[in-house]
């Protein structure tokens, strides 16, 4: 059990850092085609959709290790006047309704992107570029299972501190 | 069953979502999944999935992690303490000159960064311990911090903007520029009120004795800490503010700049560049979840019709116009007090926004007041986020009762920049207006 939700933990910690490091090249390619345009008039076609698709997949990606580290916003004026025991029954009900989400979105996501992929879909916005787009559709329902995954760790251990007296906090 | 109540259900739903503390990216989520499922069957669920995916692909959104990652960069890079530095020297004759400073210090990090807790930290780290030492009223040297570094994000660029205008279709550039007179208005209004206290009570906040005070030729040196800064804020406002580059382009710009200047200032390391981007990556991941789930549940609101209800129910108010724009900022003022910004503007703007802008008012205008009013929201107690963010660096003796009590004067000035706004509009207003002509 602990090396379960230990091994999930692991997960999302490195699926994190690794879209972390996104961003850089977001920033170079935003950077590089500012330059061109405004320095040497020269439209740099591929920066528009590439800076898209890296920016994408930092905040997808990032979704599960923001989880974990509780970095996304709850409310939390009821929670901060009930006892542990309460407090542990509604971080189990949110990550239970997390999960759920994650399983709907996950199946109805990758019935979509494996129709797109069946196409080798390119993008809608025509430019010279032109790339293809199916890959990046397919991390939706990725990014989704992950943040499911990281939802039923912190469910579990939402559901053992129920149980459990006190814990510490 | 009614299907004009529907609307009201989900409104519902919202608040136990909201008062249950579940994550408000997740549970906006399922609200939105849950009446698509029930309303429309298996295959209305993938409006989630549209919604999401044109997140995905809003390039407006990109300026957000840019304008993250430059101002932790810039706050890592002791920015604000160079800028401290310098307005210390020239404020010490003044009476009341270190709050001053303090406040004209977090307008300028305001103007490189459009973060608040990166000017509320770094002040509080700074400022306090000088204005402490100086025997400034308690009241002025937290209230003056909190004011200050709260100025980032009414001063572009200002990731709120960025928010409020991918959320509402307002234009990010003019916010930017009415966000300059509305700062501009705010840090005077800020200053006026020190300025005044400080000479009609005298032990309020003394000058600095005579020993201590600059000499002229440190003050001029002093000066040279503020080129980097301001060639930066030149590159990024300038080129989103004159319209050459969009407010993406101008981030990226801004993004690249602060690497450049922590290498430039020698303290830039890979560690603190690794730390930058888990940190970045943690704020816009979960701004970024949020405005998909709040996409997906505005979008199923209105497809049930709740926004015409919304309409409906506003143009049937008494009072009129007035009475609803009444209504509507006191509704602001009130879920400001529990909620984060950037759910605060994903909640709230997609439901008042078109219904003012449907009765005649102006969205820049009322976009401006919105922002204004979200100053307020950052520094309410018991709530506001930047009370927290100070709690977190100020010595154990200054209790958080403290620090509720020393915003009060400052929200009363807020409050009375809105009024200002509302009634004169110019004076919010006036920099977009003269681009205008």
């Amino acid at each position: 059990m602990d090396n379960f939700t230990k091994t999930i933990d692991k997960i999302s910690t490195a699926t994190g850092k690794a879209a972390s490091y996104f961003l850089i090249p977001v920033i170079l390619t935003v950077f590089y085609s500012v330059v061109m345009r405004y320095c040497f008039n020269d439209i740099v076609h591929w920066a528009f959709e590439v800076s898209l698709f890296l920016y994408g997949m930092f905040v997808m990606v990032g979704g599960a290790y923001t989880l974990k580290v509780r970095s996304h916003v709850r409310v939390d004026i009821v929670a901060g006047k009930l006892s542990h025991k309460w407090n542990s029954f509604l971080d189990f009900i949110s990550f239970l309704c997390i999960i759920v989400v994650c399983c709907v979105v996950v199946y109805l996501g990758s019935k979509w992107a494996w129709i797109s992929t069946l196409q080798l879909e390119r993008s809608v916005r025509q430019t010279p570029f032109d790339p293809q787009i199916w890959w990046y559709k397919w991390f939706i329902p990725f990014s989704f299972a992950l943040v499911g995954v990281q939802a039923v760790a912190e469910a579990l251990t939402a559901f053992r501190n129920i149980s459990n007296k006190k814990e510490e906090k | 069953m009614d299907i004009n109540l529907l609307p009201i259900f989900m409104f519902v739903a919202l608040f136990l979502c909201l008062g249950l503390g579940m994550h408000i990216a997740f549970g906006l989520y399922a609200i939105a999944i849950g009446f698509a499922y029930f309303l429309w069957g298996g295959g209305g669920m993938n409006t989630v999935i549209m919604v999401t995916w044109g997140a995905m692909n809003n390039f407006a959104l990109l300026a957000i992690p840019l304008f993250i990652f430059m101002a932790i960069l810039l706050e890592k890079s002791k920015l604000v303490t160079d800028i401290y530095t310098c307005f210390y020297k020239w404020s010490g004759p003044v009476r009341g000159g270190l709050a001053i400073a303090t406040i004209l210090v977090g307008a300028v990090i305001g103007a490189v960064s459009g973060v608040v807790a990166a000017g509320v930290i770094g002040l509080g780290v700074i400022a306090l311990p000088q204005m402490e030492k100086y025997k400034y009223n308690r009241g002025v040297n937290i209230g003056s911090i909190l004011a200050g570094g709260t100025l980032g994000q009414i001063i572009p660029p200002s990731l709120v903007m960025v928010i409020y205008g991918a959320v509402t279709g307002v234009s990010v550039g003019k916010l930017f520029t009415a966000g300059i007179s509305a700062g501009l208005l705010l840090s005077f209004l800020y200053c006026l009120y020190i300025f005044t206290r400080a000479y009609f009570q005298e032990n309020f906040c003394p000058a600095l004795p005579k020993e201590y005070r600059a000499s002229w030729q440190e003050k001029i040196d002093s000066l040279q800490v503020l080129v980097l800064p301001m060639i930066l804020i030149a590159l990024c406002l300038g080129a989103i503010l004159s319209g050459m580059a969009t407010p993406t382009e101008g981030a990226g710009v801004g993004a690249f700049g602060a690497i450049v200047f922590s290498v430039v200032t020698k303290r830039f390391n890979f560690k603190m560049l690794k730390d930058c981007l888990l940190d970045t990556l943690k704020v816009s991941s979960m701004i970024g979840w949020m405005i998909g789930g709040a996409a997906s549940f505005g979008s199923v609101f209105a497809g049930i019709g709740g926004n015409k209800m919304v309409l409906d129910v506003a143009m049937g108010m008494p009072g009129g116009a007035y009475g609803v724009l009444t209504l509507s900022i006191l509704f602001v003022f009130f879920l400001g007090m529990f909620l984060e910004t950037a759910a605060l503007i994903m909640l709230a703007a997609p439901i008042v926004s078109p219904v003012l802008v449907a009765m005649g008012f102006d969205p820049l205008w009322w976009g401006i007041i919105f922002m204004a009013l979200l100053q307020i929201a950052y520094i309410s107690p018991p709530f506001g986020f930047a009370l927290f963010y100070l709690k977190g660096v100020t010595p154990p003796h200054i209790k958080l009762g403290d620090i509720y009590k020393a915003t009060l004067p400052f929200m009363v000035i807020q409050l009375l920049a809105v009024i200002l706004i509302i009634l004169f509009p110019i004076v919010g207003l006036w920099l977009p207006e003269l681009l205008a002509k």
